[in-house]
Order: C-alpha cells, then sequence, then structure tokens
C-alpha cells in the first residue's frame, strides 16, 4: 500500500481558474442568507408581542420541545381571546436549543435578535445552564421548566419557576412509595441530565422514608441488551421499581425483565414526563395492556384538573390552531407543561398590570400578581385578571396548580401528584400529596 | 457462578445480534477495503423500512429478504455512483471515511426528516424463553444465533471454496492483478456489495426487531459495535466477526454485571483501541481468510 | 446592547473559538496527515479545565453540581491550564498513531476514543457532573459590566486568534511545516532519512491539542456551561467540513472555511422560510447541506476553495539565487571534487583511523520468513568502507528483504547487524538512518507535494528547525542553517545536473528524474553508508550514466555504498566488490572479473 493520496495534491492545476468563480460563489451565498436573514426579521408584524419557546425542537428530545411550545399557543389563545395583551396580539416564537448547549446560545441569541421577544419558557435541563444566564442578562423574564438544582437558590433577577427542582421530584417518587406502602424499591435511572440530579433525591427521601433500597443502578440510554443489569436488578427482590428513562430505553430493559422473570414485573414509579402516547405505546406492547393501566404510576408536579385556571388551560388547547386534539389530550396530563401555561398567563398580567412591555418594567410586578393578600382579587384566567386590573384592583392569580408563593429566589413549592394511565393512553388522578410532605422527607 | 454463567449467557445473546450485522460489514469492509460508515445509516434504514412492512402484516422472513434486497440494490449502487468514483478520483482512505460519514449525515438526516426523531417499538418479539445449564435464551434469540452460525459457514465457504469468492479475495488483495488474470472486476466488486449490502439489510431488520425498540441512531450505535468485533476478529473473516461480536457481547455484559452498566460500552471499546495498538489484524490473523498490510505504507 | 448586538456578539465568538479549533485541526489533519477525529474531546477538554479550574470548590453554591478540583484560578492562568491538559491528552491521543496503522484504522481508533470519552465522562458524575454538564463556569471577562462584555469577549478572542495564528505559522509554514508535509506524504520514505515520525506526530498532535483547549476555555467562559451534549463525535465533522470546504492544510482557508461552515450554513439555514409544519427538516437540512458540501468538494475540489501553498511561494522563503551565488570561504574545499560538500567532511586521521576498524556494515546470519516461504535464511556478508559493493542475484533471491533488514524496514527473525561498530540488529529504521545507515526504495517515494528541492531540503540531518521548540524560536534561530542546507542541496542538485528541476513539484517529476531525487535525498542526510535499492530501474542510459558518475564522485568522498542492481554492467563499472545471493544466502563474493569466471556463479544465475 503506498501512503494516503493527499487532497492537497489534486486540483492545484486548475486552482487559478475556479478560484475566482467559487470566491464569487461564496460571496453570493452569503449575500443572499444576508438578505434572507433581514428579510425574516422585517416581516415581523408589529402589534405582536412575543413570546419565545425555548426548547429542543430537533433531535431526539423534540417532543419535549413540542409539548413545551403548547402551552405557550393554549395561553396565547386564553390572552387574544380577552383581547390581547396592552393592545397587542400575543404570539408564540419558537427557539430550538437542540439540546446542545452550545448550538443552544446561538439559537437564543438569534431569536433575541430577529424577534422583538418580551417573555420566553421553556428553557429545560440539558442547556438551562446556558440559556438562563443569556436570559437574565437580556432582561427577559422567562419561566424554566428546567429542574436544575443549581436555581434553587438563584440571584437571577428574570428567572421564575413554579414547577419543581429535580431534587423535589427525585422525593415525590419516594413519598408515592411510601404512601403506597412499598417496604422496598430499586431505582433504575437512565443516565442524562435530569436523572444525575434528580437521583441524590430519591436516595434521601427514601431514607428518610425507611424503604429499602435494594439496588440503585444507572443504565446507558438505549442500549441493545440490558440483560445483565435486569438480572441484578430481580435478584433483588423489589417491591417497587422506581425508574426514569426515555421510552425507547424503558420498553427494551423492560421487556428484557419480564423474559428473564416468567413474565412478571413489579410494579413501576415513574415521572409525570411519561405521560406521553410513546411511552405508553411502547409499554402497552412490550408489558401488556393491564400491567400498563394498574401497574404503573406516573409522579410529578400536580396540577387540579378541576380548577378554573385548568379549563381556561384546556379550552386553549383546544381552540388553538397549532394544537391537535391528540396532543392536547396528552399534554394536559403533563404537570409541568400546564405551569409554564401558568407562567405565560402571569407575564401576560404582569405587563398589564405594569402597562409596558418591557421586561425591566413588568419583572417584578410578576409576583405582585401572583401572591395572596388581603382584598385581592383572586382570578383564575386572563380575562378574569384583565378586568380586575382595569378596574383598578390589585389581583392574586391562582393558577392550574394552586395558588403561588415565590420565595426569594422566586421559585414556588407546589403540590406533587400521582397518575396513571387510562386504556386510551390518557392520565387518571390517583392522588394528591403536599409540598410539605417533599420538604419533611428531603430533611 | 451462577451468575457469571448466566451473564455469559446474556453476552452471547447480544453478541450473536453484534455478530449478525459484523459479518456482513467485516465481508465488505474487507473486500472493498473502504471503512464504510454509511453501513450503519443503511442498517437504520433498513430497520425502518423494516417496521413499516412488518406493521403491514407481512411476515418477518418476508421482510428480511425484501429489505436485505432494497439494501443490496442501494448499496452497490452507492458504491457504483459514490465511492468508486471518489476513489477513482485519488482520495485516500482518510477522504474515504470522510465521504462516508457526510454519507451516512445525508442518509440519517432524510430517515429522520421521513419518519421523526422519536423511538419506534416493535412490540414483544421474544417468544418463548428455553433455559438450561443456567442459560436463558429467547427463541428469537435463538434464532438470531442459528442464523449467524450459518451466515458465517456459508460466507467462510463462499469466499474459500468458490470461484467467486476466491475471485472477491483476489480482486480486494490486487485489482490490477486481478483484471489482468481474467478477472471481471466490476462485476465482483457489484456483487461484492450486493452480499454485503443484503446482510445490512436483513440485519438492519434482526437488529430492529429483536431489541424490541428504536430509533434513528440504531445504525450508528451498532456500527461501533459492528467495528469492534471486525477489528477483533481480523477484517474480512467471517467466523472472527462471530467471535468478536461474542468477545464484544461477553465482555460488555460482564462489565454491567460486575462494574456499573453505565461503562458496559466503555470496555468493548477499550478493548476495540487497544486491539488496535497491539494486534490491529485481529486476534486470528494466521488463519485469516484475508491478509492485508495494515501499515502505514 | 441591542439583539442584533448580541447575535452578532455570539456568531464572532462562535467564529473565533471555531477557528482556533479548525486551525488546530488543520495542522494535525490538514498539515501532518493526522485523521484525528477525536479532536472535538480535545476541545471539551479545554473547557472542562478552564471550568472546573475557575469554579470554587464542588461545595460551593450548595453543592448541585460535582466536579473535581475546583480552584478558583485566575482567568488567563485557567486558559493555560485548558491548552496544557489539552495538549498533554493529544499526545496521549497521538499514541493512537505508535503502531503505524493505515489512515483509516487510525481514524477509527480515534473516532472510539472519542465516542469512549463521552461516554466515560456522561457516566462518571463525580468528574465533571455527567450529562448534566457543568453550569456557572465564570466569564473571564465578567468585571467588565454588561453591556460591553460581550464585545470586549469578541475583542479578546480576536486577539488570542492572532497570536495563535503568529504561532502556528511556525508550524505550518517555513521548514517544520515542510517536514510535517513530508511525513503526511509519504511516512515510510520520512523515516528512511531520519525522522522520528512518532515523535513528530506526538508533538504535533500536543501542538494541535493545545489549541483545541484554548478554543475549548474561551468558548465554555463565553456559554457558562458545558456538557456532553456539546461534544458528540459529529462535531469533529463540522469541523473538517470547515477545512475541505475552505481550503486544506492552508490557514487562510481554514478561515474562509469557518465563515462559510458553521457561521453562514448552519446559522443561515435558521432563516430559511419553515415551509412545512416538520420540525425537523431546517435543523437537519443544515446537517444535510454539511454532508453535500462535502461529499461536493471531496469530488470536484479536494484542495478547497484556497488549496495550500503553491511550491513556487514556498520557494521565495526557502532562499534567494543569490546567495547561491557565493562559494564556500574555505579554501582547503577548492578542487576537490563537487561532492566535498555533500556528505559529512571526514579528516584524513579519521579515514586512517576508519582503515583500522572492522567493515562498515557486518551482517551475520540474518533470516526472515513470510508466512512460511523463506526470504533470507541466514546470509552473512560485510561492506567494506568507503566502497561500492553490489548485492546481485536471480529474482526472489532475498536482495530487498536483506537491504530491508538491514536498513531496519524489515524486522530480522535472527541474526545480528552492525553497523559502524555498533550492534543496530534492534534499533529502529529511523534511528539507523540518523547514525548515517540510509535507504532508498526500489519503488521511488517522493515527498510529491514538496519541490524537489524541498524534498532536499527536508532530508537534512539533525537541523535546528526540526523541534518544535526550535521552530518557535524563529528565523533568527534557523535561518543560517537553513541557508547552508539550501546551498548544500543546491549543489548536489547539480552534480546529479537537475538544477532546473529545482521548484518543480516532486510528485510531477518522471520516473527517472524521480530516481534520482531519491539518491539524492539519501545522500543529503549525510550517511555514511547508502543503501540503493535497484536505482538504475528505469532509467535511460544517459541517466544511468550520471547517476553513476555521481555514485563514484561520492565514493571518492569516503561514502559507502552497498547496490543492489539487475544492471550488471552498471555493477561492472561502479562495484569494487561484489555479492552473489541466491534463495536466500550468499552465494558467492568477489569482483565482478572474479565472478564472471566462476561456472556455478553463473548456473546459479541463470537458472536460479
Amino acid at each position: 500500500m503506498t501512503g494516503q493520496t493527499h487532497p492537497a495534491s489534486h486540483g492545484r492545476l486548475r486552482a487559478r481558474t475556479t478560484a475566482g468563480k467559487l470566491a464569487l460563489g461564496t460571496l453570493a451565498v452569503l449575500v443572499l442568507s444576508l438578505a434572507a436573514a433581514l428579510g425574516a426579521s422585517a416581516h415581523r408584524s408589529a402589534g405582536t408581542i412575543n413570546a419565545a419557546v425555548i426548547a429542543p425542537f430537533s433531535g431526539p428530545a423534540a417532543n419535549l420541545g413540542k409539548f413545551i411550545s403548547l402551552s405557550c399557543y393554549a395561553a396565547a389563545e386564553q390572552v387574544n381571546g380577552a383581547g390581547g395583551v396592552l393592545g397587542n396580539q400575543l404570539g408564540c416564537t419558537t427557539v430550538d436549543d437542540t439540546g446542545d448547549p452550545a448550538d443552544a446560545v446561538p439559537a437564543v441569541a438569534r431569536a433575541l435578535a430577529t424577534s422583538n421577544i418580551s417573555f420566553a419558557s421553556g428553557l429545560e435541563t440539558n442547556t438551562a445552564a446556558v440559556t438562563v444566564p443569556l436570559m437574565n442578562d437580556a432582561k427577559v423574564p422567562f419561566f424554566t421548566a428546567a429542574g436544575l438544582p443549581a436555581f434553587d437558590k438563584t440571584a437571577d433577577q428574570y428567572f421564575w419557576r413554579i414547577t419543581p427542582s429535580d431534587a423535589q421530584n427525585g422525593a415525590a417518587y419516594a413519598v408515592w412509595a411510601k404512601l403506597k406502602k412499598y417496604k422496598s424499591a430499586a431505582i433504575v435511572l437512565q443516565s442524562n441530565a435530569g436523572n444525575d440530579t434528580a437521583g441524590p433525591g430519591i436516595i434521601r427521601a427514601l431514607k428518610s422514608l425507611g424503604i429499602k433500597i435494594t439496588i440503585k443502578i444507572d443504565i446507558p440510554g438505549e442500549a441493545a441488551s440490558y440483560a445483565s443489569v435486569v438480572s441484578r436488578v430481580k435478584a433483588k427482590n423489589p417491591a417497587v421499581i422506581i425508574t426514569a428513562t426515555d421510552p425507547q430505553t424503558a420498553a427494551t430493559f423492560f421487556s428484557q425483565y419480564k423474559q428473564l422473570n416468567n413474565g412478571k414485573v413489579p410494579p413501576l414509579i415513574t415521572a409525570t414526563a411519561s405521560l406521553t402516547p410513546d411511552f405508553f405505546d411502547a409499554m402497552t406492547k412490550v408489558l401488556g395492556a393491564s400491567f400498563v393501566t394498574s401497574n404503573i404510576s406516573l409522579v410529578g408536579y400536580h396540577v387540579a384538573p378541576s380548577s378554573a385556571a385548568f379549563a381556561a388551560y384546556k379550552a386553549g388547547l383546544a381552540s388553538s390552531s397549532h394544537v391537535s386534539p391528540s396532543d392536547a389530550k396528552v399534554v394536559s396530563g403533563i404537570g409541568v407543561i400546564a405551569g409554564l401555561y401558568d407562567g405565560d398567563i402571569i407575564m401576560a398580567l404582569a405587563m398589564t398590570a405594569a402597562n409596558s412591555s418591557k421586561g425591566s418594567d413588568f419583572n417584578k410586578f410578576i409576583p405582585k400578581v401572583t401572591t395572596a393578600g388581603k382584598g385581592k382579587v383572586v382570578v383564575h384566567t386572563y380575562a378574569a385578571g384583565l378586568a380586575a386590573l382595569k378596574a383598578k384592583k390589585q389581583i392574586d392569580y391562582v393558577g392550574t396548580g394552586g395558588q403561588i408563593h415565590f420565595n426569594q429566589y422566586h421559585n414556588s413549592a407546589g403540590n406533587f401528584s400521582a397518575t396513571a394511565f387510562n386504556t386510551d393512553g390518557s392520565p387518571r388522578l390517583l392522588s394528591v400529596f403536599g409540598a410539605g410532605l417533599i420538604a419533611n422527607a428531603l430533611k | 457462578m451462577g451468575i457469571f454463567v448466566q451473564t455469559l449467557g446474556f453476552g452471547i445473546a447480544a453478541g450473536a445480534v453484534i455478530s449478525l450485522g459484523a459479518v456482513g460489514f467485516t465481508v465488505q469492509f474487507g473486500i472493498s477495503n473502504v471503512l464504510n460508515i454509511t453501513y450503519g445509516a443503511f442498517m437504520t434504514l433498513a430497520a425502518f423500512l423494516g417496521y413499516v412492512l412488518l406493521n403491514r402484516g407481512l411476515d418477518v422472513w418476508v421482510v428480511l429478504v425484501a429489505v436485505g434486497v432494497v439494501i443490496a440494490i442501494a448499496s452497490a449502487v452507492f458504491n457504483r455512483v459514490f465511492l468508486s468514483p471518489l476513489r477513482g478520483r485519488g482520495a485516500g482512505f482518510v477522504n474515504l471515511i470522510i465521504g462516508t460519514v457526510a454519507a451516512a449525515i445525508i442518509l440519517q438526516g432524510v430517515i429522520v426528516i421521513a419518519a421523526g426523531p422519536s423511538a419506534v417499538t416493535y412490540g414483544q418479539q421474544y417468544g418463548k424463553t428455553v433455559s438450561g445449564a443456567g442459560l436463558v435464551f429467547s427463541l428469537a434469540q435463538l434464532i438470531i444465533i442459528s442464523i449467524t452460525v450459518a451466515l458465517m459457514f456459508g460466507l467462510h465457504l463462499l469466499l474459500t471454496r468458490t470461484k467467486v469468492g476466491r475471485a472477491m479475495r483476489a480482486t480486494s488483495t490486487n485489482r490490477t492483478v486481478a483484471r489482468a488474470c481474467g478477472i471481471r472486476t466490476e462485476r465482483i466488486i457489484d456483487l461484492t456489495w450486493l452480499l454485503t449490502g443484503f446482510l445490512c439489510g436483513a440485519a438492519g431488520v434482526a437488529l430492529a426487531v429483536t431489541t424490541v425498540t428504536f430509533d434513528f441512531s440504531i445504525g450508528s450505535t451498532f456500527l461501533i459495535y459492528m467495528i469492534a468485533a471486525s477489528v477483533l476478529g481480523g477484517i474480512g473473516q467471517p467466523y472472527g466477526a462471530m467471535i468478536g461480536g461474542l468477545v464484544v457481547g461477553i465482555t460488555s455484559q460482564l462489565g454491567a454485571a460486575y462494574w456499573s452498566p453505565a461503562y458496559q460500552d466503555v470496555v468493548a471499546f477499550c478493548i476495540l483501541i487497544a486491539m488496535l495498538l497491539i494486534r490491529p489484524r485481529g486476534l486470528f490473523v494466521a488463519a485469516g481468510v484475508n491478509r492485508r498490510n495494515l501499515s502505514a505504507t | 446592547m441591542t439583539g442584533w448586538e448580541y447575535y452578532a456578539v455570539v456568531l464572532l465568538v462562535d467564529f473565533g473559538t471555531f477557528l482556533i479549533a479548525a486551525w488546530g485541526l488543520n495542522l494535525e489533519f490538514g498539515v501532518a496527515g493526522v485523521p484525528n477525529l477525536a479532536y472535538i474531546f480535545l476541545v471539551a477538554a479545554g473547557a472542562y479545565t478552564y471550568a472546573i479550574t475557575t469554579l470554587g470548590p464542588s461545595s460551593g453554591n450548595g453543592g448541585f453540581q460535582h466536579y473535581v478540583i475546583g480552584a478558583h484560578l485566575p482567568y488567563p492562568v485557567a486558559i493555560l491550564c485548558a491548552a496544557a491538559v489539552s495538549a498533554v491528552l493529544g499526545a496521549l491521543v497521538g499514541i493512537t498513531g505508535l503502531k503505524r496503522l493505515r489512515p483509516d484504522y487510525q481514524a477509527m481508533a480515534l473516532l472510539v476514543v472519542s465516542i469512549t470519552a463521552t461516554t466515560l465522562v456522561s457516566a462518571k458524575t463525580s468528574l465533571v457532573n455527567g450529562s448534566a454538564g457543568l453550569a456557572l463556569i465564570p466569564n473571564p471577562l465578567h468585571s467588565i459590566e454588561p453591556s460591553k462584555r460581550g464585545w470586549a469577549y469578541v475583542g479578546m478572542v480576536f486577539l488570542i486568534c492572532l497570536l495563535v495564528f503568529a504561532v502556528l505559522r511556525r508550524f505550518t509554514d517555513g521548514p517544520f511545516g515542510r517536514l510535517l508535509r513530508a511525513m503526511r506524504d509519504d511516512e515510510e520514505a520520512a523515516l528512511a532519512i531520519g525522522k522520528n515520525v512518532v515523535a513528530l506526530r506526538i508533538a504535533v498532535q500536543a501542538v494541535g491539542g493545545a489549541m483545541a483547549g484554548v478554543s475549548g476555555a474561551l468558548l465554555a467562559g463565553f456559554l457558562g456551561g458545558w456538557s456532553p451534549g456539546a461534544w458528540l463525535f459529529i462535531e469533529t465533522m463540522a469541523l473538517l467540513t470547515a477545512i475541505i470546504v475552505g481550503g486544506i492544510g492552508n490557514n487562510w482557508g481554514v478561515v474562509l472555511g469557518t465563515a462559510i461552515v458553521p457561521t453562514l450554513i448552519v446559522q443561515g439555514v435558521q432563516f430559511l422560510p419553515d415551509i412545512s409544519s416538520n420540525p425537523e427538516l431546517i435543523p437537519q437540512l443544515g446537517w444535510i447541506i454539511l454532508g453535500c458540501l462535502t461529499i461536493g468538494f471531496l469530488f470536484f475540489r479536494p484542495a478547497g476553495v484556497i488549496p495550500e501553498t503553491g511550491v513556487r511561494r514556498r520557494h521565495r522563503v526557502i532562499a534567494e539565487p543569490a546567495e547561491l551565488a557565493e562559494q564556500p570561504a574555505d579554501g582547503a574545499k577548492n578542487g576537490a571534487s563537487m561532492s566535498n560538500w555533500l556528505i559529512a567532511p571526514r579528516g584524513d586521521a579519521d579515514r586512517r583511523l576508519a582503515d583500522e576498524r572492522e567493515d562498515i556494515l557486518v551482517v551475520d546470519d540474518i533470516h526472515r520468513d513470510f508466512g512460511g516461504v523463506r526470504a533470507v535464511d541466514g546470509a552473512t556478508f560485510s561492506v567494506q568502507r568507503g566502497s561500492i559493493t553490489g548485492l546481485i542475484g536471480p529474482n526472489g533471491a532475498g536482495k530487498s528483504t536483506a537491504l530491508g533488514i538491514v536498513s531496519g524496514f524489515v524486522r530480522a527473525g535472527r541474526g545480528t547487524v552492525r553497523f559502524d561498530g555498533a550492534d543496530v540488529t534492534r534499533a529502529p529504521n529511523y534511528r539507523r538512518a540518523r547514525r548515517g545507515l540510509v535507504r532508498t526504495f526500489q519503488l521511488s517515494r517522493e515527498f510529491a507535494t514538496l519541490s524537489t528541492l524541498e524534498n532536499l531540503v527536508v532530508a537534512a540531518p539533525r537541523a535546528r528547525s526540526e523541534s518544535a521548540l526550535g521552530v518557535l524560536r524563529g528565523r533568527r534561530y534557523w535561518g543560517a542553517e537553513e541557508r547552508e542546507i539550501t546551498q548544500r542541496a543546491r549543489r548536489l542538485l547539480a552534480l546529479f545536473q537537475m538544477e532546473d528541476k529545482a521548484a518543480e513539484r516532486a510528485g510531477n517529476l518522471s520516473g527517472g528524474q524521480k530516481r534520482m531525487l531519491e539518491v539524492m535525498r539519501g545522500v543529503m542526510t549525510q550517511p555514511s553508508l547508502l543503501l540503493l535499492d535497484e536505482p538504475t530501474a528505469g532509467l535511460s542510459p544517459r541517466l544511468t550514466q550520471r547517476l553513476g558518475d555521481a555514485c563514484l564522485a561520492l565514493r571518492e568522498e569516503g561514502l559507502s555504498i552497498l547496490l543492489v542492481e539487475h544492471e550488471l554492467e552498471t555493477v561492472d563499472r561502479l562495484c569494487d566488490t561484489v555479492i552473489v545471493m541466491v534463495q536466500g544466502k550468499v552465494f558467492a563474493r568477489g569482483s565482478m572479473a572474479d565472478l564472471r569466471t566462476r561456472k556455478e556463479v553463473q548456473e546459479a544465475y541463470l537458472v536460479g
């Protein structure tokens, strides 16, 4: 074999003749894309207040982005149905952060440049570390879906979170296991950003609640075989398995569990983020419908389906042209998404109260429109809030998850619930438990 | 001890799946002399095609063959319109790899646009389990193991005992000399790509069925295992791929059982890197079907 | 700062950091030919190092993330640490080049290194916080007020780009770049002229690694976060695409490629109107365009938009013809043969001493099997100092293998090789070449992208510009020596009557000229024993004559030559002693006239 022929040794003869053409071509591409860029920014219509949905819309986590964006569309329906914000329509701009921090920063910067963004939602776990400071520096208020404990005590002024941190989420699994009187639990988590931070919460809470941890094991996602892990887990005979994985990993893992354990799989506790058709379908195919509807409970941030705020949220989902009925059904069961809807409504109310769409003006009105107080009008919808504000009254927005109490770090502790699947994959509420139980378990 | 034997069984089952994919890969690499990264993307394509056809209610064996034929033709065309001309323009080994990576990126991108980024699930395909002597296998796994063994023998015989096989090896060793000896090298090369493309397609379907659920990354993920298996067994050797696949499967399952599953791939990959540094011709070079100079020159 | 301004800042910082990384990878792959598919791992290592050296202890901030070190170092120190760590890792990764694998196997090994590193870092949460990655990484300019920080960062990144470029040029241009390109063009030939290819490659990967480290540190400092999602293997492909599009081996081409690929295309597609409801279309389109660009350039313009600097332009840097007019001041050398300057001068005392010492080459009972075939089977012979010794024999007699064993390119199964009084049986080939035992190849192995003159200059032994540290000291350190070497090379060209081809790309030379170049390059290393493997094969009678004259002239200077040859006429003319090999053994030995009279030799030669 001779050494590799190096590319530099080819094409040089033609270099002089074609170099000019290529340079010209490159220039043309440059000019065209610049023009396209300017064009894209020019056609933004005036009279719109833009809410950015910063989330992964491509790649393996694309579904998450889609679901998060639905909350914004629902909120926009509600806001625009009541006449808009400050005389403007509320619009949703999706920003694809791809789940990669290095790509997320240019994507968010581009959005800040090309769309006049008044507030944002999303900013989930994979990229929050870089998008949160960026938005905070740009003085754009935002509600995050990221559970990173980094933000449990943040000093960022434009940061707001009414959904739980990962540590609380982890503890919630344990509390539910305690409520169900399981004596032992195995923890099987796919190693990923959210689970790495939830894991310690689960362990701490299980220990303090006196549930025996038979095994805690992190598995890589999407492997072809989990047989060895399965045999390790089943050897410990856990009463329940606390697990959080993507649907693909879950399907492979539990189909092998079933195969190696004579068709038996212990009850599963997993995250409400798994209330998706992907997860439901995969697990139904692998474990059977009866197992999925009776033995899987999904634990997470609670929203009250019977509340007036939730009714408005559902109405928003139903009337938005961006939301398909099947998606609406799925998403209405995931608490975190409803929490982001509340966030969008709160933003619109705060803008109205501040009479400004500038983040630095209305940011401090966010707690003002959500804190309970004497003489305040309790509202559950944007329309009601708008009316009260117009009547020069102070308001207290009580959202889909109930009363909001922001602490000094702009976090609000909500309730948790356990849900199960109905036979059609829709959620069925099993139980609600308060933030107090979680806090105790984490002590 | 019981756990060890059991883990061994898991390793064999996992390894058989890897071997199945690696048998075609190693023969293609060995004969075409191109490290074809696109092989993984073709497998992904096969997995999705198989999924669509199986959902139409076709028999699994029919699907296996049908998808195999499609990928076989696609592979041969891929070589004809892409790799072969690229090599003809003097592209070196590394540029060929870069070219196949680029092609894999394009193909994967198209698959994601068409099929979406989410995983799809076949459902429970495992069938009954068969156990004995501490080992547990599912019917599907046993079928895969038998197919792999049969393929391995078949390919080995094809390459060593038949005229076509010898022509393939001759072509891979020195195309010019082979042509001078009256071998119609163009046709032999097409045949190689058709054959290995078929194996790629069939393996793609089989992989997807046995792992129950998959997404667009299944091919690229498996490609690494297949490369590891092929290098361990020696490039171009069908039974080498089989043994290499088993080594990869068993070490990763042992890693998961005795260390941490998070590192199960790391063990296999480290073995691969070590092999490349110490014995790049593979474990079984002496009886090599295809002996080649792997040094930089 | 407006949104547009901030977007511009982000793009410019991205451009600058990407550029530093692309330059580094271009040094490794474009100039030195190392297919480092693990490059993005080195960028990541820099980012992580910067993060864990600038962040305080892991327990700070409520202990929400776990990592090692947490040293709270000053920012410049942290960036240097990042460069150092990536340089060390780069050198370690370079170990994959120890076993001189075929480039695609090497690429494969490096690809697996990259993937393994991602898996390990994601799985080991206590190291750098696993897949969640690190947050709150301090911005090196955080003391500057936020409104000015963005542009200040751009300024800093571009300043560092300039600094990096200043250093990089010393490696990619001039004598060191020439050496790297020689290694890239033909590694085997580089070894034959005594270049320690492995050490060179590791040095290059350390330098490239350091650049990756700087790039990663600057990126992490700007982003404020870093996680495994940011350095998947595919990112190396983006860098490679930029290099291939812009111009492989050309620093300015890389600048252009960096402007086109990540900035224009990856960002540009985001501005395309969203014509379909498929959210995957636009992001995937970016990758598909990247793939198509790569393939298009590989096919139609593998040298890129701005190809590597041409031979002629490089020549302007090597030496001005004016300098060649100067004659050596040393009068003693005048009047002697032209070759006076060509090989290492040996004093009379030295020569007398030489006569008392043993033969320059003593080969004892060497063996070599190739898969059961005995190529060399117990050959024993020696070469006298200052002689031209011929090695002849029928095809398959093991002559070339014997030459390979002597030069260290073929491992001896048994037996010893003594050169210049020392046992070199176990010495690596390039070390033998450095000692003065230099070979040429049967099939010419020129450094195709270098000029004829460069092919010679690069072969000069122990040049100051050959070490990474030496070349960093600049032209003042190596310039004078380079001029001397160039003069010697010109003289050699004159001896072989090839002055007019000095600036010709070696790849474009005719077969005969390549053969001459091969011999000249061997001589350029100042050997004491030159092993010529069928140097006249395919030469015209005129060139054969010319080569013979040159050999005789060189022998006058004390050079010993071992010549494997088929053309008995040439052997007759040049050789003092002739060794006949048959079936892997030495069959006879003597002067050509002597051998002609021996019947058994004639028979063996004709029959064998």
